[in-house]
């Protein structure tokens, strides 16, 4: 398997697929990703003070480490 | 894209697979812009026929050429007809690689290193390890490596390695 393969096989999906399902996709993609984050890295939120900021982030790291 | 969808229709259909790629780095570390989900199979005809299970039932279409694209087959043979295949679903883009570049044969090794984690929604999932994915990064030709992902694969493992 080369990456041309899969540059190729892309391609066609690309042409194939139907725009407007594919930009619905790629929206939700991009919503789904956001969802991933701990709360204070994502993009899209509420603004919170910095210090706030920085004591979420550390409770997480601390829920994280159990 | 609904990846849980992908990952839990996977799951149901009991499909062998490795998550790889774009996805399995964000999930991992940091978001990096990526719209498919790239998945490594065990390349065995159960296996093959339950992942056309799977891709039945994420709607998923394939053709070998534009005009031919069409949803999957239930016969999963067009399955042996290429290494990989990037498909359409309801749920999103989806690759599916029988080989990986650089990790040709090597797919029990890496399973066995491959921890098993869960989306933030609770998904499970068997996710190629850091070091088996610096590896496909560094196979592939240097101008489509990922200087970024490779940065921090290696930061990642230096700090595993490291005494503490």
């Amino acid at each position: 398997m080369s990456s041309t393969a899969k540059s190729r096989e892309e391609s066609k999906r690309d042409q194939a697929w139907n725009p407007r399902q594919r930009w619905l996709v790629l929206q939700e993609t991009i919503t789904w990703a956001e969802a991933q984050l701990p709360y204070a890295d994502r993009r899209n939120r509420p603004r919170l003070p910095k210090k706030r900021i920085d004591s979420k982030r550390k409770g997480q790291h601390a829920e994280s480490l159990g | 894209m609904n990846v849980d969808r992908i990952l839990q229709a996977l799951n149901k259909a009991e499909v062998d697979y490795l998550l790889i790629g774009g996805m399995n780095f964000l999930l991992n570390h940091k978001p990096e812009l990526t719209f498919d989900v790239d998945v490594w199979v065990e390349d065995r005809e159960e296996n093959l026929n339950r992942l056309n299970h799977a891709l039945q039932d994420l709607d998923a279409a394939w053709g070998a050429t534009e005009d031919a694209w069409a949803p999957v087959p239930p016969d999963p043979s067009w399955l042996k007809t290429q290494s990989l295949f990037c498909l359409s679903s309801s749920s999103g883009a989806l690759d599916i690689f029988r080989q990986v570049l650089g990790m040709e044969d090597r797919y029990d090794e890496c399973r066995e290193a491959a921890p098993i984690k869960t989306t933030g929604s609770g998904i499970a999932y068997r996710s190629l390890s850091d070091r088996h994915m610096l590896e496909c990064q560094l196979a592939l030709p240097a101008e489509e490596q990922k200087a970024s992902r490779i940065q921090v694969l290696r930061r990642a493992l230096d700090g595993n390695s490291s005494p503490s």
